[in-house]
């Protein structure tokens, strides 16, 4: 019994990690990209959202891409919604890295960088945060994982903040 | 709204939302939770170098880069090369066979009637290693560290250097400042001969400097990068440069020539060369990139003066003709061109003064290079690249200068040297 | 003679535009930082090989009188 444990248990959640990796098997599929002139925060009203600017050349964004999966998975019940905004002038470029984003995740597509002018960024990737209300609290450039921890801090305490 | 145009299970239930996340949890302890930072990216290289009838050389280096997760970079490097064949020794053609005493002083060398006088005594080895590390101050500003160390059987160099850059307009600016100071030990097989000595013959001793040679060498630099538009970037940078201490080599002489025969002369003919102890360099180099929609072209120019009356220009050129997202093929054109150093003599003549500094090394002499190369390259897919380059690079000087006398005239005086590059190159990453 | 002095008037007159071209208005010169696509290719760094920098730079080190000067270069994606 205990071998059965020790030996299996692990091959099976080898097998389930694997099976994670290949997004083929996923049960849940990534969202289809909307168009930015659909973007709209309002949508999310209760929600806390965090909004991420990405695109496949950049190499930190590719780095926050399971990190973002991540938050969204494990406080998705809790009420954060991440929204992805891909600035790939041809999404075709995109499309092999956006296939492991999370169907749970809302993602947009500007490819004229009209959403990411309206932001001003300042750098690639960059994040906002914003409270159940649609303010904005915090913003980020950049993706080093040594920030993890404090960007989740921020979300957590966001999601738990006190309506007014 | 827009939102119901959402696939999939979006906003599942608690139940199964739990369950993903304990397994991509316990993946992520496992390591398979994608692509994370901390990457190690590897550069390897293996290059033959060979020049039919004179050097040959193998060199083989690593490069690695890690990117900490804070945004530290380690870099080490590792350079290995094994040198052997001949080279040009400074003495000039003889309408008789001459006879080279080696450095160490045990044996000698001959030269047939009209040929250069080449000396294959050596067979050098050498090991150099830097290791650096990049620590970001702030989101725009970078410091890199650097140590070098090299080695190899005569000579021995340990150095450092400073790097700040500082990132400007959203990063379409960096400026960087550049600081390196570096020690080096001369110890020449057979000792360093006292300059203007003449070349013993082979069993006899030769006049020597005590002890080994040391220099200093301080490089201090300035570069701006620019990005003008989507497709083009543009880089300035200059540097000075400051060398003191021990210069001359070792292994060179130069022949005296009597004055209506050119061929040596009798007693002494072979002198061991002098160069001065102090050089001041300024170098200014210029560089574009630009982007063609698919492929890119790369232009650079440099410009090099120093006080020892070398003036040379250095321009470059590839194309990188990209036949696919996953290969392409890299045309190369180098063109090399600088004005002899003050003390640069082919000879000097029996009778006339000597001057303070002397030396026949052609690679201080009136010269310009060519070299025309091609790499290709191909992503495999395991994401690793390999590349394969081949060069062809020759250097050429005025063979038959109408000043040359007596029988010099009918010597090739700076015979065109052809040196062969291939290079195998191998580009992976290191896994978590 | 002449090659000589024509190559270095216009390798010298490429640098004067560079440093022209880059101190005026160079705060106003660039991209936004989404638009670096092409510039993140690896291809496009100053330097793009630095294996092939450092064996080449080795070589013509040991065979000319001239030495360096490539100095450290920015560019690329910009992230982070």
């Amino acid at each position: 019994m205990r071998l059965i444990l020790k030996v299996l248990l692990p091959a099976l959640l080898l097998c389930a990690c694997m099976g994670m990796a290949n997004a083929e098997d996923e049960p849940q599929e990534t969202s289809v990209p909307l168009p930015v002139a659909e973007f709209d925060l309002a949508v999310f009203q209760g929600q806390v959202v965090l909004v991420d600017f990405w695109a496949s050349w950049c190499e930190p964004c590719r780095h926050s891409l399971p990190w973002l999966n991540e938050m969204q998975v494990k406080y998705q019940d809790q009420g954060l919604q991440v929204v992805m905004v891909n600035l790939d002038k041809n999404y075709a470029a995109a499309e092999k890295m956006a296939a492991d984003i999370s169907g749970s995740i809302v993602q947009f597509q500007d490819p004229a960088g009209e959403l990411a002018t309206l932001y001003e960024l300042e750098g690639m990737p960059s994040s906002y945060l914003y409270d159940r209300s649609g303010n904005l609290v915090s913003d980020h450039v950049g993706f080093h994982q040594k920030d993890e921890p404090k960007l989740e801090q921020a979300i957590l305490t966001t999601l738990t903040m006190e309506d007014e | 709204m827009a939102v119901t145009s959402r696939k999939g299970r979006g906003n599942g239930a608690g139940g199964k939302g739990t369950v993903r996340a304990a397994i991509m949890g316990a993946c992520g302890l496992l390591g398979l939770a994608g692509s994370r930072a901390e990457a190690t990216e590897v550069r390897s290289a293996l290059l033959g170098y060979t020049e039919p009838n004179r050097v040959s050389a193998i060199e083989a280096i690593v490069d690695g880069n890690h990117d900490f997760s804070d945004g530290k970079i380690l870099n080490f490097r590792l350079v290995l090369d094994a040198l052997t064949g001949a080279s040009a020794n400074g003495a000039t053609p003889a309408s008789y066979t001459q006879t080279f005493t080696r450095p160490s002083g045990n044996g000698s060398y001959q030269t047939a009637p009209g040929e250069t006088p080449l000396d294959d005594t050596f067979k050098d080895t050498r090991g150099a290693l830097s290791v650096g590390l990049g620590l970001p101050l702030n989101r725009m500003t970078n410091l890199n560290f650097g140590l070098y160390g090299s080695g190899e059987h005569d000579y021995s160099s340990l150095g450092g250097n400073l790097t700040l850059t500082r990132d400007l307009h959203q990063r379409n600016t960096t400026v960087a400042l550049h600081g390196a100071y570096f020690h080096d030990t001369i110890f020449p097989e057979g000792g360093r001969p006292d300059p203007f000595t003449p070349m013993e013959p082979e069993g006899l001793p030769k006049a020597k400097l005590s002890g080994d040679g040391t220099k200093e060498i301080l490089d201090l630099g300035l570069g701006v990068t620019q990005v003008l538009n989507r497709k083009m970037i543009v880089y300035l940078n200059y540097t000075y440069s400051n060398v003191t201490g021990y210069q001359t080599d070792p292994y060179k002489i130069f022949s005296v020539v009597d004055p209506v025969t050119g061929d040596p002369r009798a007693t002494d003919p072979y002198l061991y060369e002098s160069r001065p102890d102090a050089r001041d360099k300024h170098i200014l180099f210029g560089k574009m990139s630009w982007h063609l929609e698919r492929d890119i072209i790369q232009l650079s120019y440099r410009y090099f003066m120093d006080d020892w009356g070398v003036h040379s220009n250095t321009v470059d050129l590839t194309y990188r003709w990209n036949l696919s997202n996953r290969t392409f093929l890299k045309p190369h054109l180098r063109y090399y061109n600088q004005s002899a150093t003050d003390f640069y003599r082919r000879y000097l003549v029996d009778g006339q003064a000597l001057p303070e500094n002397v030396s026949a090394d052609y690679r201080l002499g009136d010269m310009h290079t060519v070299t025309y190369g091609l790499t290709y390259g191909r992503k495999l897919d395991s994401g690793n690249e390999l590349t394969l380059r081949l060069e062809y690079y020759a250097q050429m000087g005025d063979g038959y200068p109408p000043d040359a006398i007596g029988n010099l005239k009918d010597f090739d005086l700076f015979p065109t040297v052809d040196a062969f590059i291939m290079q195998v190159g191998f580009n992976f990453s290191l896994p978590e | 003679m002449r090659v000589k002095a024509a190559v270095g008037r216009a390798g010298l007159a490429l640098l004067l535009g560079i440093v022209v071209g880059g101190a005026t208005g160079c705060a106003n010169m660039g991209v936004k930082p989404w638009e670096r696509d092409l510039l993140a290719e690896p291809g496009m760094a100053i330097d793009p090989d630095v294996v092939v920098t450092a064996l080449d730079e080795h070589i013509y080190f040991s065979k000319e009188a001239s030495t360096g000067g490539l100095g450290t270069a920015g560019g690329g994606c910009g992230c982070n």
